[in-house]
């Protein structure tokens, strides 16, 4: 069953002549479990398309069915409350909350759903992450890699349908990058968690097992890899 | 031009409704240390006028009485100015952050970006100062008009009761002294609120000016969940309380202009209190008519002893008082006229523990340093003087001591009978050393004391009623039906015995006639407290409306520069109604702690004021309750509205744009 449907997507910015199509008719599903790699130039439409699967920016047209619910009709506030339920972001540069410690950051989408507090799952998660110690830090006191890990957490903590993450190594260096792949490779291991991964970089985009490729607003590859 | 300079203003070309601001603050602090300078000009002027060049012999006296007020309104100004013009550099510099990295990248020093600040700064007061010198020298010529009608006021009333012109005149004036003292003064305080600002950025790392490092040091200290806030504003309002405390530095400035906003609404609502209490207390002496005598005393020391003595220059034998009673009372038939004189001057008791409580005597400053009592001795017209002797029950020609002695007890009247019921003489001496013995035949007690002229304001410890004597001051006090008429009356009769020479001044004359209502003698007392509270009033809202321009700008800018950390939220699911109920228990819990601040400072600080006020004017502080109330209501909807007009703006912002937002 497909966890996440993109029909016939658009995505245009300005008038007339001075109109540009960032994401152009892109159609593509994801099955539950796994792991996609959306690769492509910078200025290719990645981040956009990224926006409009997570429901931060409406498309020109088309829809964006997750678990077979279309989100495109759906209100401000009814998105942000889809988003914390269902979706979990990863950003290239971090988007920690700077007053929150690592694992009050963790448990924010909990805390904003009103869920009661499950100590057993922070733990689990901060163990995964090797946060365990930095638990109380604040993301000041972190590195990059270290801020990544959280962010991860922080995606991973309402059990989401997917994880999309946009450029989640695009500002580490190439060894704290492997580490954080990893992390996301473990969890769609481990979990069955689905992630949908926004990346210019090739070599971090075979991780997945299957990459989208995207030029000009349009898909131009779509292949699975054969492990 | 140096670069530093082009890029602070081009910022300020840039940034226009931040720059209006700026100038606003500027402006305002520049206009309030012009009014006071204007006020200290004038002041001094008028002080000159009436003393002569250079004040004359008390010229040390009177400059400190211009200067303590100014340089405690200054200083006043000055810190309010500073917490607020240096928060508006601080969102520039916050604002700036970016430029400041790319200027380091490309090789800026430290001092490179700190003079950016500091000219950014000092582009403003080249616009705002000028504009503030005119708004103040606006704001003091009405502030100084107003003071000096009510000095215009002062010199009718008082010459209507002396009869002798009184020349204080309050004019508007300024010198060059004043602008170029207030214009130094405001470029010192705008150089100040750059400074932190300025130093913050030189500091921080290229790389973290690039990737939008915050500016705050935020501390990691633990968050407790507050179960009421959790009840009131649920989870956001617990995020809204940990951002509050782990980002203090944030916070502080619009705390800190909340909690002065506060102080200066429950000050200003406490001094009024306290003068109006002190009015009363003046106004408690009646409102009879009162024709009243007074010599002038010459105060030498006494040859023998060296003691100081009041030699009473011109005074007035009670058969003169007598006959001027009699006169009085044939204005009108049937006219009640009670006549009483004193002499403070002639005699003091010597303390005696038989007769006297000891109680009484280990009051502060009963006994003076030579031993003795202060006393006063008490003759009255002869119809009054019978009615005396009566109610004590004694024949005509005895002595009667009045044996209740009222004090301000550090704010509070008190009042003790100093005198056991058996006292029969007292120990009475001069200055000369010279002792008397004077028989005491009856004892009065206050109830048994008419209402009119046996009640003063600042009572001697020992009154004793004599049946005739020469008295330094004599006061007849009586309620004719027609004022005027009574007034012209009384006048005739007493320029018959102490004529009125309105060219002479009271020290020439040797003597003083005052012929009024005691309200409107009250009233010339209270003007230098109305004047007081009015001046005073006008600059605590002029400072009050810099305070809010405190709140408004800090906290407008706290929500502004926090745009990228709202569009994570609502990236990862927090709803519009979620953010603002965080944002709102930001801005209430800021209330909270500025009202609670402000509150003790307010509470403080007329209290301290309150001590001094209470060893002259038997008034203790009070809480104002009503400006309490009213400064929490004031600065909560001050706090709620703004919060509400910058929720306003934030709403359908694009999360995209603000996510990436400081981070290309």
């Amino acid at each position: 069953m497909a966890i996440l449907e993109v029909k016939d997507l658009t995505k245009k910015y300005g008038v007339g002549d001075g109109e540009v199509v960032a994401v152009n008719q892109i159609s593509f599903s994801v099955e539950k479990g796994e792991f996609v790699a959306i690769t492509g130039a910078s200025g290719s439409g990645k981040s956009t398309l990224m926006n409009m699967i997570g429901g931060i920016d409406t498309p020109t047209s088309g829809e964006v069915l997750i678990d077979g619910k279309c989100i495109s009709g759906m209100s401000e506030d009814e998105l942000a409350i889809f988003r914390r339920r269902n979706l979990g972001m990863i950003y290239q540069f971090y988007n920690l909350i700077p007053t929150l410690t690592a694992e009050e950051n963790i448990v924010l989408p909990w805390r904003l759903d009103g869920r009661k507090r499950n100590d057993e799952k922070v733990k689990e998660i901060l163990s995964v992450l090797g946060l365990s110690e930095r638990a109380e830090h604040l993301p000041g006191q972190m590195s990059g890699g270290q801020q990544q890990r959280v962010s991860i957490g922080r995606a991973l903590i309402n059990d989401p349908a997917f994880i999309l993450a946009d450029e989640p190594t695009g500002n580490l260096d190439s060894k704290t990058s492997g580490g954080i792949i990893d992390i996301l490779k473990y969890t769609n291991e481990r979990f069955g968690q689905t992630i949908l991964l926004i990346t210019h970089d090739e070599k971090i985009a075979l991780s997945a097992d299957r990459i989208i490729t995207i030029g000009d607003g349009r898909i131009i590859r779509d292949e699975v890899m054969n492990r | 031009m140096r670069l530093t300079a082009e890029l602070a203003l081009n910022q300020i070309k840039r940034n226009r409704k931040r720059t209006i601001g700026t100038i606003i603050a500027t402006a305002l602090s520049a206009a309030l240390l012009t009014a006071v300078m204007c006020f200290a000009t004038s002041g001094y002027r008028m002080l000159e006028n009436f003393l002569g060049p250079g004040l004359g012999e008390y010229s040390g006296a009177y400059l400190v009485m211009l200067a303590i007020p100014s340089v405690f309104l200054g200083l006043l100004i000055a810190f309010m100015s500073i917490t607020v013009i240096s928060n508006i550099y601080e969102s520039s510099t916050v604002k700036r952050i970016g430029e400041f990295g790319v200027l380091k990248c490309i090789g800026a020093t430290r001092r490179q970006i700190r003079e950016t600040v500091v000219f950014e700064s000092l582009w403003i007061s080249v616009f705002a100062i000028p504009l503030g010198l005119l708004t103040g020298t606006f704001i003091g010529f009405v502030g100084v008009t107003i003071a000096g009608r009510y000095i215009a006021y002062f010199n009718e009333l008082s010459k209507s009761i002396v009869m002798r012109p009184v020349n204080f005149a309050l004019d508007f004036h300024v010198d060059l002294v004043t602008y170029v003292f207030s214009a130094l003064f405001s470029m010192i305080v705008v150089l100040v609120s750059s400074a932190k600002p300025a130093r913050k950025s030189g500091k921080i790392a290229a790389i973290d000016c690039i990737k939008g490092v915050h500016l705050n040091l935020i501390k990691n200290v633990k968050v407790k969940e507050n179960p009421v806030i959790d009840k009131v504003f649920g989870y956001e309002g617990i995020l809204g309380a940990g951002n509050v405390k782990r980002n203090k530095t944030a916070y502080r400035s619009t705390v800190r202009a909340l909690a002065l906003s506060i102080m200066l609404i429950m000050l200003a609502g406490s001094l009024k209190n306290q003068a109006d209490n002190a009015m009363k207390w003046m106004s408690s002496i009646g409102n009879d008519m009162v024709v009243d005598y007074i010599s002038i005393m010459d105060e030498v020391d006494n040859i023998k002893t060296g003691k100081p003595e009041d030699v009473i220059v011109k005074p007035i034998s009670t058969d003169t008082a007598r006959e001027i009673s009699e006169r009085l009372r044939s204005y009108q038939d049937g006219l009640k006229v009670i006549g009483v004189g004193f002499d403070r001057s002639t005699y003091k008791t010597i303390p005696d523990e038989k007769v006297m409580s000891s109680e009484f005597l280990l009051l502060p400053e009963i006994i003076d340093e030579f031993g003795e009592v202060s006393t006063e001795l008490i003759a009255a017209d002869e119809k009054t003087y019978e009615m005396l002797c009566e109610r004590a029950g004694v024949p005509i020609g005895s002595n009667i001591l009045i044996n209740c002695y009222s004090y301000n007890d550090n704010g509070r009247i008190k009042e003790l009978e100093p005198f056991s019921a058996d006292t029969k003489k007292i120990n009475l001496i001069d200055s000369s050393d010279a002792a008397k013995e004077l028989s005491i035949d009856g004892i009065l007690y206050k109830d048994q004391l008419p209402s009119s002229g046996f009640y003063s304001l600042a009572p001697e410890p020992v009154s004793i009623i004599v049946p005739s004597g020469n008295m330094r001051g004599f006061s007849w006090y009586c309620d004719p039906k027609d004022d005027n008429s009574f007034i012209e009356y009384a006048r005739s009769v007493m320029d018959e015995y102490y004529p009125i020479l309105t060219e002479d001044s009271y020290v020439e004359q040797g003597y003083s006639v005052r012929i009024s209502r005691v309200d409107q003698i009250v009233k010339v007392m209270n003007i230098a407290i109305i004047l007081g509270e009015i001046i005073l009033n006008g600059l605590i809202i002029l400072l009050m409306i810099m305070g809010f321009a405190g709140v408004i700008s800090t906290l407008s800018a706290n929500v502004r520069i926090r745009q990228r950390e709202f569009a994570v939220l609502k990236s990862i699911g927090m709803t519009n109604s979620s953010l603002e109920k965080m944002v709102y228990s930001e801005s209430i819990i800021c209330s909270i702690k500025g009202c609670a601040r402000g509150i003790i400072w307010g509470i403080i600080l007329p209290y301290a004021i309150n001590l001094s006020v209470r060893k002259i004017f038997p008034v203790r502080y009070e809480l104002p309750v009503l400006s309490l109330l009213l400064g929490i209501l004031v600065v909560t909807l001050l706090v709620i509205f703004i919060t509400w007009a910058e929720i306003g703006k934030m709403r359908g912002r694009n999360i995209v744009e603000d996510i990436r937002k400081d981070l290309c």
